[in-house]
């Protein structure tokens, strides 16, 4: 059985199709990778599994149980957390309270602030910003912050949206670095990223998205040689694509 | 009378002014709600003081304490958690008709006409302290407020329900994303505001004795109002506000001649309307962790 099975999902808002009949499954332990360009419907995709965006059809399905009626809230007791794109830390509250509101459907005190250590651990800067207010920290700062929020409730399956997006190469390393972490800790990732690259050195497996609709499938070595990424990305031929280095392209 | 004494009367009766402006900012604070249905959960419990006149006190408090703290969370269950994702203005009207169905339920109940509880009597008793004689429901009043204002300012800052507010009114469905159990929050919050809607009217109603089913009304008025001067979203700005509104109220009483009395809020709303065209944002633009963009 697999850990997420999404079954001909369509989401509209609207009158807009931002999803058409997806259908896409993430292994236990397995780390899936979703690329596509800006609107391809990939953020709504994670927002439809987290429970914030209702499906007109389709189901989602995690360890074979059907989402469908299941509240944010109870989703995230069953497992499933997301760390937004633009990581929507809580700016007005502190590091340490924004792990904490993480950790807010458990009741395990001591064990809590067991884990908010573990996660001064993995990422140093936290615990030397530990009482600033979220909204002072720098993009890489809240990157770490939102990830480490999301790990406070124990997730099983996390999902990632855009970890890369507007970060410099090296905070983009560390963060890639927590993301290979917790791949050998078990737990199942769906990442959703327009950095293909980067995507592409920790996944297992990938999803070309484009317009609301799957375009490939396979492992990021069959989907690079195909060449199949800059055209999903960049809408140009392949063979023009291999003239520009793609990361000057996506990192900008 | 001295200055001291004036400074007496104006803190207490700024410290009710800045109770229901406490309630008023909690609730706008957490969902962006202005409920202007507060007032009345300041009157129904007047109401059960007078239902329960003739019982030992404490248990007339407690009384009009459930019964105010379940109206709050009733309002929120059957009305305003309808409309939670509405528009601030829809809130806002919603919370209108609320309030005027309310009262006029309540007239139905028990008339339009002024009703009178001798609920407490002993505290409107004056204290003399060093010369001064203040009334002992002034002295609570204020130290009402002291501990109330305080104590919430501790809940929120400190606690778990805490933080989780300050998540929920920052972001809403980040707050649900990360597991927050969000209508929970705002029920908390609505209990809250319940329990000062509560301190409001066992202090009114000592004071006064009277209540009638529009009682409300005005203090809700004043109360946003504080909140307004204030800097609306901001607690210690609603608490600030409120006594300074009870300091205007107070100093007007004093100053006007006679025949202006009748008209004296008339003056304090062209105070606000002068603080607010000279600071639009409220007295105190806190970086407060209710400051709603």
């Amino acid at each position: 059985m697999n850990h997420l099975e999404i079954d001909k999902l369509t989401v509209v808002y609207g009158a807009v199709r931002a999803i058409a009949g997806i259908s896409i499954h993430v292994g236990h332990g397995e780390t899936v990778a979703l690329i596509g360009p800006n609107g391809a419907g990939k953020t709504s995709l994670l927002f439809t599994v987290a429970g914030v965006v209702a499906p007109r059809s389709g189901t989602i399905k995690v360890n074979g149980q059907d989402l469908a009626g299941m509240s944010a809230e109870e989703r995230v007791a069953n497992g499933i957390s997301v760390v937004p794109e633009n990581r929507d830390v809580f700016t007005k509250l502190n590091v340490h309270e924004n792990l904490l509101v993480g950790a807010s459907l458990r009741k395990d005190r001591a064990e809590i602030l067991a884990d908010a250590d573990r996660m001064y651990t993995l990422f140093p800067r936290l615990a030397e910003r530990r009482q600033h207010m979220a909204g002072f920290l720098s993009g890489g700062e809240q990157q770490m912050l939102a990830i480490a929020r999301a790990l406070m409730a124990h997730p099983k399956l996390l999902m990632l949206d855009e970890p890369s997006l507007g970060l410099a190469p090296v905070v983009t390393d560390k963060v890639y670095e927590a993301i290979a972490e917790l791949k050998k800790g078990g737990t199942s990732i769906l990442l959703v990223e327009q950095n293909s690259e980067r995507a592409f050195g920790v996944a297992d497996r990938a999803y070309l998205m484009q317009s609301g609709r799957l375009v490939a499938e396979g492992t990021p070595a069959q989907l690079a040689q195909d060449g199949l990424v800059e055209q999903t990305l960049f809408g140009r031929a392949p063979t023009r694509a291999a003239e520009t280095p793609s990361k000057t392209e996506v990192t900008s | 009378m001295n200055a001291l004494q004036m400074v007496i009367d104006a803190a207490s009766v700024g410290g009710l002014y800045a109770l229901t402006a406490l309630g008023l900012g909690l609730i706008f604070g957490v969902i962006g709600l202005v409920n202007f249905a507060y007032g009345e959960y300041i009157m129904v419990g007047a109401y059960v003081l007078l239902l329960t006149a003739g019982m030992y006190w404490p248990f007339a408090i407690l009384a009009v304490l459930i019964f105010v703290i379940l109206f709050a969370l009733a309002s929120d269950w059957l009305v305003f958690r309808q409309v939670r994702r509405a528009p601030p203005e829809t809130l806002m009207i919603v919370s209108f008709g609320l309030s005027f169905m309310i009262q006029h339920f309540y007239v139905v109940l028990f008339g339009s006409l002024t009703r009178t509880v001798n609920f407490l009597p002993d505290i409107n008793r004056s204290i003399e302290i060093g010369g001064l004689r203040v009334a002992g429901v002034s002295l609570l009043q204020i130290a009402a407020t002291i501990i109330l204002t305080a104590a919430l300012a501790l809940v929120i800052n400190y606690t778990k329900i805490g933080y989780q507010m300050r998540a929920v009114s920052e972001n809403p469905r980040m707050a649900r994303l990360v597991g927050v159990n969000s209508n929970r929050i705002i029920a908390a919050a609505f209990a809250i505001s319940a329990i000062l809607a509560v301190t409001v009217t066992v202090l009114f109603v000592a004071q006064t004795g009277s209540m009638t089913p529009f009682f409300g009304v005005s203090l809700t008025m004043i109360g946003f109002v504080a909140t307004v001067i204030g800097g609306l979203g901001s607690l210690p700005g609603c608490a600030l506000g409120g006594f300074l509104v009870g300091a205007l109220t107070t100093l007007l009483q004093m100053m006007l001649p006679s025949d202006l009395q009748p008209f004296r809020e008339a003056f304090v709303f062209a105070a606000v309307i002068i603080v607010l065209l000279v600071r639009p944002q409220g007295l105190i633009a806190v970086r407060s962790a209710w400051e709603r963009v």
